[in-house]
This record gives structure tokens, sequence and C-alpha cells, in this order.
């Protein structure tokens, strides 16, 4: 079933051709939206609510776009509300944040002499850029978990946040020099 | 201090991409059939509830209509009755009516 085909069948409410949407994009949807949020239970649920709102709304999809860059705008729309609510409510759990263990805490790599290809795979430092990356401004966040961790090109990311890809370089560069110089200051005072 | 090169970088980011895809997928084809399903069910009371709505509204407005169509008629026919039975009432005006 090609494309043009598969959105006419899901106009028409089609139960097969819902199914056979869900099952072709959910793989990916879920991975752009983990890459964002980092948390599995909420990459699920906002993985559904993509799809809710994507079938609900799947008279306005126009063909200026793949299906698929529709359904990632949509995953990310999801998302960064999500975030902004998350935010939101963070503000006002002063107890939560003042018990948290993690967060801000440093995070201490096990052996100081490991060499750089074992700090790659060491999950402290992974963790340490999940951690630096949540601290990004959105669009910065954003653009580095489209290209960076979910493999999109500029085009593309460009096409998902509806900005031009000259924005997705400075957005990017941003992010990157921000990232390597906190987990530079990370790595050198923990090495 | 020196930020991370862009080799070391780049790697890292790698790292951690690998390790979000090593989470397992989860299959939500039920959940949101469901949902959807679920959805359209409460369009579909919330039509039928509106154009009931609609149906019962219409009905109350009829009715008022009526009613108050008739009690117009009922006070003209008084009105007309009471000012014949006056006393300066015009008696040809009685008779005519009569004819």
């Amino acid at each position: 079933m090609n494309e043009q085909h598969l959105v006419e069948e899901l106009r028409n409410q089609n139960e097969k051709a819902t199914r056979l949407f869900i099952q072709t994009y959910q793989r990916d949807v879920f991975r752009v939206i983990l890459k964002i949020v980092f948390n599995e239970l909420d990459a699920e649920d906002l993985t559904q609510e993509t799809f809710m709102d994507a079938l609900l709304h799947i008279r306005d999809f126009q063909s200026d776009s793949s299906l698929k860059t529709w359904l990632f705008r949509i995953a990310v729309n999801r998302s960064l509300q999500h975030l902004r609510s998350s935010k939101r409510k963070k503000r006002f759990a002063v107890l939560k944040s003042i018990f948290a263990t993690e967060s801000d805490e440093p995070i201490a790599i096990p052996d100081p002499s490991a060499s750089i290809s074992d700090i790659m795979e060491n999950k402290e430092l992974n963790k340490a850029l999940q951690l630096n990356i949540e601290k990004l401004p959105e669009n910065q966040r954003l653009a580095f978990s489209l290209i960076y961790l979910n493999g999109h090109s500029y085009q593309e990311t460009a096409s998902i946040m509806e900005v031009s890809v000259k924005a997705i370089e400075a957005l990017l560069s941003r992010a990157k020099l921000k990232l390597r110089k906190s987990l530079g200051e990370f790595h050198y005072e923990t090495t | 201090m020196k930020p991370l090169n862009t080799e070391q970088f780049d790697l890292l980011a790698q790292s951690l991409s690998r390790q979000l895809d090593s989470v397992e997928v989860p299959d939500v084809t039920e959940k949101v059939l469901g949902a959807k399903r679920n959805h359209s069910a409460t369009v579909f009371s919330l039509k039928r509830f509106a154009v009931a709505a609609a149906i019962l509204l219409s009905s109350i407005n009829g009715a008022i209509l009526w009613y108050s169509w008739n009690y117009s008629q009922e006070k003209n026919q008084t009105e007309l009755i009471d000012s014949l039975y006056s006393t300066d009432s015009d008696w040809t005006t009685l008779l005519t009516l009569n004819e």
C-alpha cells in the first residue's frame, strides 16, 4: 500500500490501514520521543498520544511533506508539551527536588585511569551527557536529539521542526559547544 | 579546562544513542485502536445527545409558541366578548357577528 492510498484509507477510518500505519511507524516514533524525553514510560504514553493525534487529524495532512515527517512533527510537539508540563510540575515539587538523588549531583567515573574508549562506553558519562542535554534550551535540545541521537539529516530535522536548515546548523552548533564544554569540565574534573 | 574534542564527543553521543536504542519498543497498536474506538464511541454519543437535545429544545420551543398563540387567541376572544357585552358596546356589531 503506497502512502497516498494509506492516507485515503486512514481518512476512511479503515481499521486494517490504521493497524498497518501504527505498526509501520511506532518503532521510529517511540525512538524519536525517547531520545527527547529520556523516559521509557513517558515515551510509550507519548507514542500513543502521537498516533491518536495523527488519526484524529489525518484530514489536515497535506502531501507537502511525507507522512513520516508529519508524524514526527506531531511526536516532537507532543514531547515539547510534555517537557513544558514536566518543568511546571518540577517548579512546584520543592520537596521532591530537595530529596532527589540524581540531577545536579556530580557523577563519579569508577576508574579515573580508564581510556577514552572505555569512558565512551561508560554509563555514567552517558548519563552526564543526558543530564546536560536536558539542560539545553528546547530548540537546541530538539535539534541535537534529532540529528545526533536519531540520525536525521539537517534537511529532515528542519522539516520536522519547521525551521530553515541554517537555523538548525546554528542551533546544533550552540548545543554542541555547550555540551562539549560542560562534558569536558565533567571529564577533566573526574579524571 | 578543555572541552571534549569532536571525536570524543561524537563517540559519546553515539554511545548514548546506542544505549537508548537498546530499550525495547512497546507495541501500542491495540492501545491506540482501543482509544480510537472509545473516542469514536464518545463522539457518537455526544452527537446523539446533541441531536436529542436539539429535538427536545425545538419541541419545547414549539410547545411555547403553540401555547402563546393559543393564549393570545383566547385572550383576544375574551376581550372581544367582554367588549361586546359591555354597556357601551355597539349592538349592531354583535348582531353582525351573530349573522
